[in-house]
């Protein structure tokens, strides 16, 4: 039982990273995360990791600057702009929590999972890069209407993780509660929910189930449920955690184009891009096998149980993402109630 | 982001500590994304009521007690409440793109350090801004009698062992341990003074 008892409340755990310090900071600089609401010693952690990532940031000046004299320099500044990215990631933040949760409430692939996680953050870099060319560049306009902007594009991050948490909600607990609560048996809800994640071989699967007669449920391994990435669903999850930029892509990008050298700005944004990306999709694929553990464990119980492991793992993954987009989206609101 | 920080411990007449003096020096590539988009003179200067705008707006938001001006003073374990900071300044130079604020944080009650000396505290909870004290007149007194000292000491780089030792202790920092709260506070800058 060491895993399901152990991921679930690591899901739990970085809820009140999130949901502390929502409030802008006195800088400024729009910064979501920064909550240290969690544990001390987690506290403690997160402080550490911010200590390496401003390491990196102060080098980044010089970096930007000697971006012109080509060679090496170049590199130097790629190199401390995937670090920082890696630093970054590994900092308080949501995008972590929605992907794991997604991942394990969808069966993904580790496959799938880490190309969920490159995405994403390959979207975040883009968007730095198109808001700060519109902006700033183009339009002249402040630092404070940059952070207006991204204030709109965080709320609608958050409203798009209410909308994927209520959608695998429905999915994923709610739904299979209510056949549960009918003259369905168990088998049913997993046939339910294996149609649901790879519809396009429901009708091959349902005669599958038939055929064989399994009257309990079993756990299929994610490699063997889950298919191609649905992309309806993982398009959500991809906008959901990269529409809000990243400040340090801000901050760099708009840094770059006061010094004349936009283009090394460019290049900083999308190596954090790629670092913050690797790091997610590292935990994104520990997220999988931690969830394939859990039903490789249980399958060691009896199938009925796997199933019902599986089943609340995945409902308690969903409700996760809901829960989390409500205190996000919830916060947002009302902080933008107090500054009106 | 990062700041070059100075503090200034100031007395009053009677030898008791009545203000802390702070000038913040915010890195290049925050002074560049501050200052987009803004109007500036032909020199690269900002008009003085920009200036004055970011002054009253970052004050007001250091206020809020979330932020408690990233400041604590404690004498014997007790924390010092501040009265209105003054003196609110921005200042902002085309010549480095540095831009810095600097203000002064009065005690609500003046307090005379003692040999238990007094404590000052700075340090973004958030770990968003990371403070340097690195130049040579980071710490300073001023007007203090005769014997008084004082001492930096840099926030701590976190080993394993006292990582281990914080995940040990429950959540609720009321129950911490008193050695254990020092650990947890040593991550902050600290400078403490001591008088005669």
């Amino acid at each position: 039982m060491t895993f399901p008892r152990r991921s679930l409340p690591l899901l739990l755990l970085l809820l009140p990273l999130v949901a502390g310090a929502q409030g802008a900071h006195p800088f400024g600089v729009p910064e979501s995360g920064g909550g240290m609401a969690g544990p001390d010693w987690l506290a403690a952690l997160l402080g550490q990791v911010s200590a390496w990532q401003t390491h990196f940031y102060r080098q980044l000046t010089g970096a930007v600057r000697a971006w012109q004299a080509g060679g090496a320099a170049v590199w130097g500044l790629l190199g401390l702009s995937f670090a920082y990215g890696v630093f970054h990631a590994l900092g308080p933040g949501h995008g972590k929590a929605v992907i794991a949760s997604y991942v394990l409430a969808n069966r993904q692939t580790a496959r799938n999972g880490a190309l969920l996680a490159l995405l994403s953050a390959l979207l975040q870099a883009l968007v730095a890069i198109a808001l700060v060319t519109v902006l700033a560049w183009l339009l002249n306009a402040t630092a404070s209407a940059m952070n207006h902007a991204t204030r709109w594009l965080e709320t609608a991050s958050y409203a798009l993780i209410v909308a994927l948490g209520a959608w695998l909600a429905w999915q994923k607990a709610v739904r299979p509660w209510l056949h549960r609560a009918g003259p369905a048996h168990e088998h049913e809800q997993v046939q339910a929910e294996v149609q649901v994640q790879i519809h396009r071989h429901s009708h091959a699967h349902a005669h599958h189930d038939a055929g064989c007669g399994c009257g309990h449920a079993h756990a299929p391994a994610a490699e063997q449920v889950a298919g191609p990435l649905e992309w309806r669903k993982a398009l959500s999850a991809i906008l959901a955690m990269g529409l809000r930029p990243c400040s340090g892509a801000l901050v760099v990008l708009v840094f770059a184009l006061s010094q004349g050298v936009f283009a090394a700005g460019i290049a900083a944004a999308l190596a954090m891009g790629l670092g913050t990306g690797l790091t997610v999709a590292a935990l994104a694929v520990v997220a999988v096998l931690a969830g394939s553990a859990a039903t490789r464990f249980g399958a060691g119980l009896s199938a009925q149980w796997a199933g019902r492991l599986r089943t609340l793992l995945e409902a308690a993954a969903a409700l996760g993402i809901l829960l989390l987009g409500l205190v996000l989206l919830g916060g947002q609101l009302a902080a933008a109630t107090a500054a009106a | 982001m990062w700041i070059d920080a100075r503090a200034r411990i100031a007395f009053d007449g009677q030898g008791r500590v009545a203000a802390i003096e702070q000038d913040w020096q915010f890195d290049e590539m925050f002074g560049a994304y501050t200052t987009q988009g803004l109007e500036k003179g032909p020199d690269g200067g900002l008009p003085a009521a920009t200036l004055q705008g970011m002054a009253r707006d970052w004050m007001r938001a250091l206020g809020e007690p979330v932020s408690h001006y990233f400041t604590r003073l404690t004498i014997d374990g007790q924390a010092l409440a501040f009265a209105a900071p003054r003196d609110a300044a921005v200042r902002w130079s085309p010549q480095d793109q540095r831009l810095s604020l600097s203000f002064t944080l009065p005690l609500a009650q003046p307090v005379a350090p003692g040999k238990q000396g007094l404590r000052v505290d700075i340090y973004d909870p958030t770990y968003f801004v990371a403070y340097a004290f690195e130049a040579p007149d980071a710490v300073a007194l001023a007007g203090a009698p005769a014997g008084c000292t004082w001492a930096y000491q840099p926030p701590r780089a976190l080993d394993w062992q006292t990582m281990q030792q914080l995940a040990a202790i429950p959540a609720d920092p009321d129950a911490l341990p008193e050695e254990l709260f020092a650990i947890t506070k040593g991550l902050t800058h600290r400078i403490e003074v001591a008088c005669p």
